[in-house]
């Protein structure tokens, strides 16, 4: 049987035991009360020594002080160090979040037993932002407050024009840039020039006199701006029938009009018309972006630290047959190494889906700029 | 001998082999200016390498504990350094005692034919208070043997200086009057010491239950780099960091790793923590790991050991080629890559077939290079129904594999390494015997080391295979209090044989009984045993570590665990059931058999094999009885010949064969 403690005599090593073990129990810090109130019977002990004990082990970091969380209240002790334990939530929580989000609906997503403090947080946010790990990105409504995003604000701006357009349709371009809060003037330009150059927006001409230009996701299609030359054409050809041309003839003469202006009859459409395959256009650029991108995300990728392929494909939001497209372009010129996976069959489909793979049943797991001394490039 | 056949580095600690310094070359000089780093600011830092199965991790950290261990004699104006290489075979919950006894068995190592790293400890610290006049080693010897209590004098100054705690300036003292080596080697390993060596050493022993000896595990690893002091820059070297995994999604071992660290790097201020991961742990630690736990691992950066380039691989092939073998043409008349075919060996470059590691292009070459000198087929273009499937090739290949990893450990084994055997092997071996069984952890139960849950029981196992007495006296007592039915279906108090209780032990005797008849069982695994668990661990950690290869490719862990589920050597899966109370094999059923066995194995600790009418005589029993008994348990004691019987010890080194399927 354990001894019973007296407030003559020091606690016990099973009494601190028990102590420490009660507040490693704990989800979130707790006060000394408590913690006497569960301490078994033959453990109890004063509370001059329950504080001892407890500045014991403060002494020797097995557990943290934690303030009130009254004015009034108790200080409280914990086992683990809950600005670390939030620090971790957040850089969890913000890596796959699909949208910007406020530190005060942050505060209600981390899934913590415990509450973070507006101040905490507000240090933790600073802190990645100042690391570039986060981004600020404007508030959402004029009232609304600063948003956090993995994403910086060019990356934000550009998706949100995307989803404007594809909620809405084509707009002119004063109504789409509104509707983008927060962006200045010359960030603007950027956006719209980088989308263009991508071919993820294109300009619609002004249809009429009095029409608008716009920007949709697609480009415009031809019958809008041809309608108003239906009635003249209709018209002339009634003309001409009734004075008895031949209808080869007129025929041949508006097929000669259109040719003329550039559209050649009797070609296949796909020859005629400009690339437009997405994956096709991307990776004559998408191997170059990696590269910039990897260098973003990991400080010390030039000297050559392996990179996921899982965090580069989520920060390069590309199509999933480009992406692998460019990462293996990479590697074949040289410029990356692979670092692939032994046991493929180990994973799931949606897992295997994550990596790169070449087709002949390789995966790949991380890619590592190669570094200069790293040997030859051939 | 073919060239090309050695593919795979078991040790940083072997000598010799083959060196491409271009290869990884500026990941090596990374870890030497890291020491550096460590060495001028005076404090620790990490550094992470990771790298596919194969491309040359352990040989990496071969070359770095080559380029920093000193192998010249002994001077202390060398700018020197301390390596210790740590394999985590290993349970999460042992991590700090595994660091602790590998950091003393490589200190206690001599290095290069010369003296041992502890040696060269003394030598810096006694030469930071005695500047030399002439050479160090003779004036050391001279000190020890003409003027001890003058070297006694300056130990004590070193102590001073340096804030050693009480054990680590004794252990110090022995080591400068080289006393009590062995037991000595023991205590600072962490090993259970009887109490009369205690007494030899004057040193306490860490006492308490796992938390605690983990905790003294650490305090005496600090204490020890402290020891080091700044001017030894130490490299401790992390490999096999996946093995502490019992499971894919273990993320205690990821915690206990990342907190190991972070003590090291904040406690410590002379050590660069090298840690080698597989490419695809590196992901996973970067992802599961506390953030402030990478910060310190990667505080020196995160280094790639790349696929081999095109010319890579041509240095490495001449390289293993610069030997004298008459199958090898002379330069001029071979291709570079000789001998593999040019199109073969740009083949392996293309695009699709994966990345070229060092070993795999090694294990291609030494196949091609067979077939040259014996003219043979590769093994590829073999007809279908000469060459085996390739399922049944890897089944041989782990068969045989097994066997010599079961030979090598059961000559290694000993009762110090029990605890790390059934600690880290036990969860691994259990649910290839029963799949439904998971290994959870219970913090109320701080002196029952491993617990397994089925969906109708709750098992523990107690490792009490202290060898001082008083140690385990107090742990049985302990454990009296933390078995209870509520908390455990069954309680299994795991001892020994070659640690019996000894004479004077009542206290332990008495709680062991009280133990039983709480309702515990008492098993003793044999040296056969304990050899196969310790086998298992291995393969399956090499396994999981990208370092068990068949061929060209790296033997997944799920292969192995199959191959084991299939095959798995009786011994192993009686001793199982004899876990789980199923067993056919007679375990001590009374505390008085207990009592009995214990006392025999005593009697056989110290007279290997005895008559059984002496047996009789020093415990009071009759002869027939104790003859009844041996034949009861056979698998622990011996019994041999014709009147008069002799009783044996059974330290059986008797071979584990892998069932066959």
């Amino acid at each position: 049987m354990p001894k019973k403690s007296s407030l003559l005599s020091p606690p016990s090593a099973e009494a601190r035991a028990d102590v420490l073990a009660i507040v490693r129990r704990q989800s979130e810090p707790i006060a000394l009360k408590a913690v006497a109130k569960l301490l078994p019977a033959a453990h109890r002990m004063s509370d001059a020594d329950l504080q001892a004990t407890v500045q014991e082990f403060l002494s020797a970091s097995q557990l943290c002080e934690y303030p009130p969380k009254t004015a009034s209240g108790p200080l409280r002790y914990w086992d683990r160090d809950t600005r670390w334990l939030a620090r971790d939530a957040v850089s969890h929580r913000l890596s796959n979040w699909p949208e910007p989000i406020a530190a005060k609906e942050l505060a209600t997503r981390l899934g913590l037993p415990f509450k973070v403090s507006e101040n905490d947080l507000a240090t933790i946010l600073a802190d990645f932002v100042t690391r570039g790990l986060l981004h600020e990105i404007p508030a959402a409504t004029a009232k609304g407050k600063i948003r956090y995003w993995n994403q910086d604000r060019s990356e934000y701006f550009r998706s949100t024009v995307l989803q404007v357009l594809q909620v809405k349709g084509p707009l002119p371009e004063a109504k789409l840039q509104s509707s983008v809060k927060g962006i200045t003037p010359g960030e603007w330009q950027l956006v719209r020039e980088t989308l263009r150059q991508s071919r993820k927006i294109f300009l619609h001409p002004s249809v009429g006199k009095k029409g608008k230009a716009a920007f949709g996701l697609r480009p415009p299609t031809a019958a809008p701006y041809l309608k108003e030359f239906a009635g003249p054409i209709t018209a002339i050809i009634t003309t001409l029938t009734e004075a008895e041309v031949a209808a080869d003839d007129i025929r041949r003469a508006i097929v000669e009009m259109v040719e003329a202006a550039g559209i050649p009859f009797g070609v296949s459409r796909a020859a005629t018309s400009k690339p437009t395959d997405p994956v096709g256009s991307s990776t004559s650029t998408a191997p170059d972006r990696l590269i910039e991108l990897m260098m973003t995300l990991e400080p010390g990728a030039a000297r050559g630290t392996l990179i996921g392929v899982r965090d580069l494909r989520r920060s390069a939001r590309m199509d999933k047959a480009v992406f692998d497209a460019a990462v293996l372009q990479l590697s074949r010129q040289g410029k990356v190494a692979l670092h692939w996976h032994d046991f493929p069959a180990s994973l799931t489909a949606e897992e295997r889906d994550e990596l790169v793979t070449d087709g002949a049943g390789n995966y790949y797991i991380g890619v590592a700029l190669r570094t200069v001394e790293s040997g030859d490039r051939s | 001998m073919n060239p090309f056949r050695d593919t795979i580095v078991a040790s940083p600690w072997e000598y010799g082999g083959v060196d491409v310094p271009a290869i990884h070359g500026s990941v090596l000089d990374q870890c030497v200016q890291g020491v550096e780093y460590v060495r001028s600011r005076g404090r620790s830092a990490g550094l992470l390498i990771h790298g596919e199965a194969g491309s040359g991790k352990t040989h990496l950290l071969k070359r770095l504990r080559s380029q920093l261990t000193p192998a010249a004699p002994t001077a202390t104006d060398r700018r020197e350094c301390l390596y210790v290489w740590v394999r985590l075979q290993t349970s999460p919950r042992m991590i700090w005692r595994t660091l602790r006894r590998s950091l003393v068995d490589d200190w206690f190592r001599p290095v290069s034919g010369q003296r041992s790293q502890f040696d060269r400890i003394l030598f810096h610290r006694l030469a930071e208070i005695r500047i030399a006049e002439g050479d160090l080693e003779p004036w050391y010897e001279y000190m020890r043997d003409e003027d001890p209590q003058g070297l006694l004098r300056l130990m004590d100054q070193i102590a001073e200086a340096q804030q050693l705690d009480r054990n680590t300036a004794v252990a110090f003292q022995h080591i400068a009057f080289e006393r009590h080596r062995r037991d000595l080697h023991a205590w600072l390993a962490g090993t259970s010491l009887p109490a009369a060596a205690l007494d030899r050493l004057e040193m306490a022993q860490d006492d308490g239950t796992d938390e605690e000896r983990e905790d003294a595990a650490r305090e005496v690893v600090v204490m020890l780099c402290k020891l080091a002091g700044n001017d030894l820059p130490i490299v401790l070297s992390f490999d096999q960091v996946e093995a502490l995994q019992t499971t894919s999604d273990d993320k205690d071992a990821l915690f206990a790793f990342g907190q190991l660290i972070s003590t090291l790097h904040d406690s410590t201020s002379n050590v660069l923590l090298v840690s080698s991961v597989q490419s695809v742990f590196a992901t996973l630690l970067k992802e599961k790991s506390r953030q402030a736990d990478y910060d310190r691992m990667t505080s020196l950066g995160s280094y790639s050991l790349n696929p081999l380039t095109r010319s890579e691989a041509e240095q490495l092939i001449a390289a293993r080629l610069s030997v004298d073998h008459p199958a090898i043409p002379p330069a001029a008349e071979r291709t570079a890559c000789w001998p593999l075919d040019e199109e073969e060996f740009d083949h392996l470059f293309k695009s699709g077939r994966g990345s070229v590691s060092p070993r795999k292009l090694l294990m291609r070459c030494a196949e091609r290079f067979e077939n040259r000198l014996h003219g043979t087929l590769p093994e590829s273009t073999k007809p279908a129904s000469v060459s085996p499937s390739p399922e049944q090739q890897v089944a041989e290949f782990l068969a045989a594999t097994w066997d010599t990893r079961l030979e090598e450990k059961q000559a290694a084994n000993t009762a110090d390494r029990t605890e790390e055997i059934i600690r880290h092997g036990l969860p691994l071996l259990m649910p290839l015997v029963s799949p439904t069984l998971r290994h959870v952890s219970a913090e109320t139960l701080p002196d029952v080391e491993l617990i397994f849950e089925s969906p109708r029981d709750r098992l523990g196992v107690s490792l009490c295979t202290q060898s001082n007495m008083t140690t385990l006296a107090k742990r049985l007592n302990r454990l009296k209090g933390q078995f209870d039915k509520t908390k455990l279906s069954r309680l299994v108090v795991l001892r020994d044989g070659r640690v019996p209780l000894s004479k004077g032990a009542k206290a332990a005797a008495k709680h062991l009984e009280e133990l039983q008849q709480k309702g515990a069982a008492i098993v003793y695994p044999s040296v056969e045993v304990l050899a196969a668990i310790d086998a298992l661990r291995s393969l399956l950690s090499d396994a999981k570590s990208g370092d068990l290869s068949f061929g060209t490719e790296p033997v997944s862990p799920q292969s192995v665990a199959d191959w084991l589920q299939a095959c798995l050597a009786a011994p192993l899966r009686d001793f199982v059931e004899e876990i789980l109370g199923e067993s056919r094999v007679d375990s001590p059923e009374t505390g008085a058999d207990t009592a009995l066995l214990e006392s025999l194995m005593t009697l056989l600790a110290e007279q290997p094999m005895l008559s059984v009418a002496q047996a009789a005589e020093e415990l009071q029993r009759p002869v027939t009885e104790i003859v009844a008994f041996v034949q009861r348990h056979p698998q622990h004691i011996g019994l041999l010949g014709q009147p008069p019987l002799l009783l044996f010890r059974i330290d059986s080194n008797l071979p584990v064969p892998h069932e066959t399927v």
